[in-house]
């Protein structure tokens, strides 16, 4: 009897164990969110995500950072100057410690960079300091880039081989954060999921599916000092059930479920805590310039005017903004555009007879198996039905969809998005559609030397002026070639509970979580309370 | 002689199944709405049952009922197509393995245990990466699978005849085997083969929605129970009836394939 006593009590605990959300917490102010995905990595050479990005910009300094407005701001760096031909960048640093205790020197951001240049590091990030002196000559043996110099105590120099107005966004990037050498090399690739970084907050404990846990870095020295007792962040919760939790109090701070984004949005109760942002992202549909029948533009441009762009946007309860072109209308310093394609199936209909498709055809839509993005795929299908163009859609997983689309000429046509590094129209018009790109991110496989040299002159340009004008002009041949359906730029739309103050939203960067404040007031709000982190034990 | 009991649980079914098959194919001519297309201007605000659309509509405003009985035809297409797929291999299979025995029996019972042993989402998976999912591909993957116990099945009954006095009475005549097999065998396996079909249709009904549901199914926009049920998973707060009346639809059909399954199984079982 006893001994059944005994098992019943341990598999009691073991219950209990195993139904407990996330790690003991004795505290209320810490921040609790979940996601569906795990964080690929804290490597801030590797990822490149938005996940990862939103945990390294916690735990990791670099140099630059932006401000709410989006304007750039010192992190670890005090004060910095470019030279008048930028090709010379300084920085001096401010004093800051790792959260092992270690101060942070000139050569931590040296050696960061350096490690990305290494082939061997296979750094998504490695083309954006590729402009560095030396930066090419970086192989598998030997990276000693001539182009940074590190000068102790607190003098950074960098040094590029040709004239780079957006240098310092790329400094601002999380490749380019500060990294202790010797316990990067300690613990090789444990390192990505143990990081030790100098910015405000430190890895406290992460659990592969679970949870990761942040404390706050006790050698922060920084302008940005952690507010927060800690940031839980729950892995393999999904949309739906993100929700759930966060109606009960379990959560902090949650994106709004399709179905309930209207009642949400109308309810005063939670009309005061909805953020909203539209943000530096287009969602498209590429067509393939070297597969007929989109060989021909006339083609292309009819799938422009037959696109109802604004049913789109209701179709999302509007959480967009339809698009006039490549370029979001939110980018700081770039001209207003007017619609070259307002929905015109009419005009549709005359472009196809022209270009010898009066009878419409048969093609393939190629896209990411994700309930939303069939569902912008099957309005695209009615609308493009309408003019007598029949669409197979062709929903793949993610990986697979992405190696299919830098296949050339295989795919038709395509529904992406893509979402800037940084504020500036070069950062879509020359990656995504300068022809050596090909075979790169210009899927379509779009080719116009005007277009070229536009994007090359506006490289060249020192003065931001000028170099916006040649932008635009390309822009504008792009639009008219039309190698894209240009959908729309998506709003975000983010709830958090009443107890939680100082939340912004970023147009391009994820939300600095870790700038919020946990405001307690007795008695209200009554969520907070019951939903404190239960601790390993499910008390 | 004694006459048996009207067999309700048969004329259920197929009672059901009339009404079914005669309601997908009369009902969207009657109702004369595209599945395909908005039949309101009420998009991404799925409308709630009423007078003018009785399933009420879904988030892209199409009509909930002209896409439920859509998706009935071709469900219903694809699950008597793929039960004629399995019922021709298995009872092949079954009828070649039963009576002859030996390394014929054990060549094909073998060959039909490995297929069991395929997990069928995981061949369905394999199959839809390297082909288009399309309804041919939803036959083969269902039909690939779907014979298996139908073979199963048809052998057991079959080692039972050939060991009948009627059949060892052929043989003693010099009956040759295709004889023994087309006039004396094959004519016993009715019962148990109609059973059988019942209960396969039931299944792939079942896998097509399945398979539908996780997006491997009959590609959008035709409308299938299976993917109309995968689809509206994100409103089923918002928009219950998105959920409801495709999962009743399927939850009818199933019934009715089971009745008659049921019902075809008493008088087989009376008789042994």
């Amino acid at each position: 009897m006893r001994s059944r006593l005994f098992l019943l009590c341990t598999l009691l605990v073991l219950a209990c164990r195993q139904q407990s959300p996330g790690p003991a917490s004795d505290s209320d102010h810490v921040l609790r969110l979940a996601d569906q995905d795990e964080i690929p990595t804290l490597d801030p050479a590797r990822g490149y995500d938005t996940a990862s990005w939103q945990f390294e910009d916690l735990i990791f300094e670099t140099l630059l950072d932006y401000d709410d407005k989006g304007d750039l701001v010192g992190e670890a760096a005090e004060s910095w100057s470019a030279s008048a031909d930028f090709r010379e960048f300084r920085f001096m640093l401010r004093p800051s410690r790792f959260s092992h205790g270690r101060s942070v020197r000139p050569g931590d951001f040296a050696y960061a960079v350096r490690r990305v240049l290494l082939p061997s590091t296979q750094s998504p990030g490695r083309d954006f300091y590729l402009g560095l002196l030396g930066a090419r000559e970086c192989d598998s043996t030997a990276c000693d880039v001539p182009g940074i110099e590190a000068r102790e105590p607190d003098l950074l120099i960098f040094r590029l081989e040709t004239p780079d107005l957006l240098f310092l966004h790329k400094v601002a990037l999380p490749f380019a954060a500060a990294l202790p050498e010797e316990i990067v090399r300690e613990r090789g690739a444990t390192f990505s999921r143990n990081p030790t970084g100098s910015g405000p907050y430190r890895l406290r404990e992460w659990r592969a599916g679970q949870y990761l846990w942040l404390e706050p870095n006790p050698y922060y020295e920084g302008a940005q000092p952690p507010s927060l007792a800690g940031i839980l962040r729950q892995t393999g919760v999904g949309e739906e059930l993100a929700w759930m939790q966060f109606l009960s109090g379990q959560l902090d701070v949650t994106g709004i479920p399709t179905a309930d984004f209207l009642h949400v949005r109308g309810d005063p109760r939670w009309r005061e805590r909805i953020h909203t942002i539209t943000t530096l992202r287009t969602q498209y549909v590429g067509l393939n310039c070297s597969v007929p029948p989109f060989h021909d533009r006339r083609v292309r441009q009819a799938l422009n005017y037959a696109t109802d762009k604004e049913k789109l946007v209701r179709l999302l309860n509007g959480r967009a903004v339809a698009a006039v072109g490549v370029v979001p209308p939110n980018l700081p310093s770039y001209p207003e555009r007017a619609p070259v394609y307002p929905y015109d199936p009419h005009r549709a209909e005359q472009l196809l007879r022209a270009a010898g498709y009066a009878a419409g055809f048969e093609t393939t839509l190629w896209l990411r198996n994700d309930p939303t993005a069939m569902r912008i795929a099957q309005s695209l299908q009615q609308d493009w039905l309408r003019v007598g163009i029949h669409v197979k859609l062709r929903p793949l997983a993610w990986g697979v969809f992405l190696e299919a689309i830098r296949e050339p000429g295989r795919v038709p046509m395509f529904l992406l998005g893509w979402e800037a590094d940084f504020p500036d129209a070069s950062n879509f018009l020359d990656v995504l559609f300068h022809s050596r790109q090909v075979g790169a991110n210009n899927h379509t496989e779009y080719r116009n030397p005007a277009v070229d040299a536009l994007l090359e002159a506006a490289a060249r340009e020192l003065s931001a002026s000028a170099r916006i004008q040649f932008l635009y002009r390309a822009e504008q041949a792009i639009i008219e070639d039309a190698p894209w359906i240009f959908l729309f730029h998506p709003s975000t739309f983010v709830l958090v509970q009443s107890r939680v103050a100082g939340f912004r939203l970023h147009p391009w960067r994820p939300p600095r979580v870790g700038r919020v404040r946990i405001e307690i007031t007795n008695g209200h709000p009554p969520e907070p309370h019951s939903a404190r982190p239960r601790n390993a034990s499910g008390r | 002689m004694r006459r048996s009991a009207p067999n309700r649980t048969l004329a259920t079914g197929i009672a059901m199944l009339v009404l079914m098959l005669a309601v997908a194919t009369i009902a969207p001519v009657w109702l004369n709405r595209d599945p395909l297309l908005p039949v309101t201007d009420a998009i991404g605000e799925p409308l709630a049952p009423q007078r003018t659309f009785p399933c009420g509509t879904d988030e892209l405003g199409r009509d909930v009922c002209a896409r439920i009985l859509v998706a009935g035809q071709v469900s219903l297409a694809i699950a008597i197509s793929a039960t004629a797929i399995c019922l021709g291999v298995g009872v092949g299979v079954g009828l070649l393995a039963g009576y002859f025995g030996g390394w014929v029996d054990t060549l094909f019972m073998r060959f039909t245990e490995v297929l069991l042993a395929v997990p069928m989402l995981l061949l369905a998976i394999t199959l839809a990466a390297l082909f288009e999912p399309s309804p041919y591909l939803l036959l083969a993957v269902i039909g690939a699978v779907g014979w298996t116990p139908v073979a199963r099945a048809v052998r057991a009954e079959v080692r039972s005849l050939r060991a009948r006095e009627f059949v060892v009475a052929a043989r003693a005549i010099g009956a040759t085997n295709r004889r023994i097999l087309g006039k004396h065998i094959l004519p016993n396996l009715r019962a148990s083969i109609l059973g059988l079909a019942a209960v396969t249709a039931s299944h792939s009904l079942l896998i097509d929605a399945g398979l539908s549901f996780i997006g491997l199914g009959v590609p959008p926009p035709v409308p299938s129970w299976g993917r109309m049920l995968s689809e509206s998973q994100t409103y089923y707060r918002a928009a219950p009836w998105l959920m409801l009346f495709p999962g009743a639809a399927l939850s009818f059909a199933v019934l009715a394939f089971q009745l008659i399954a049921s019902g075809l199984g008493r008088p087989f079982a009376e008789r042994q």
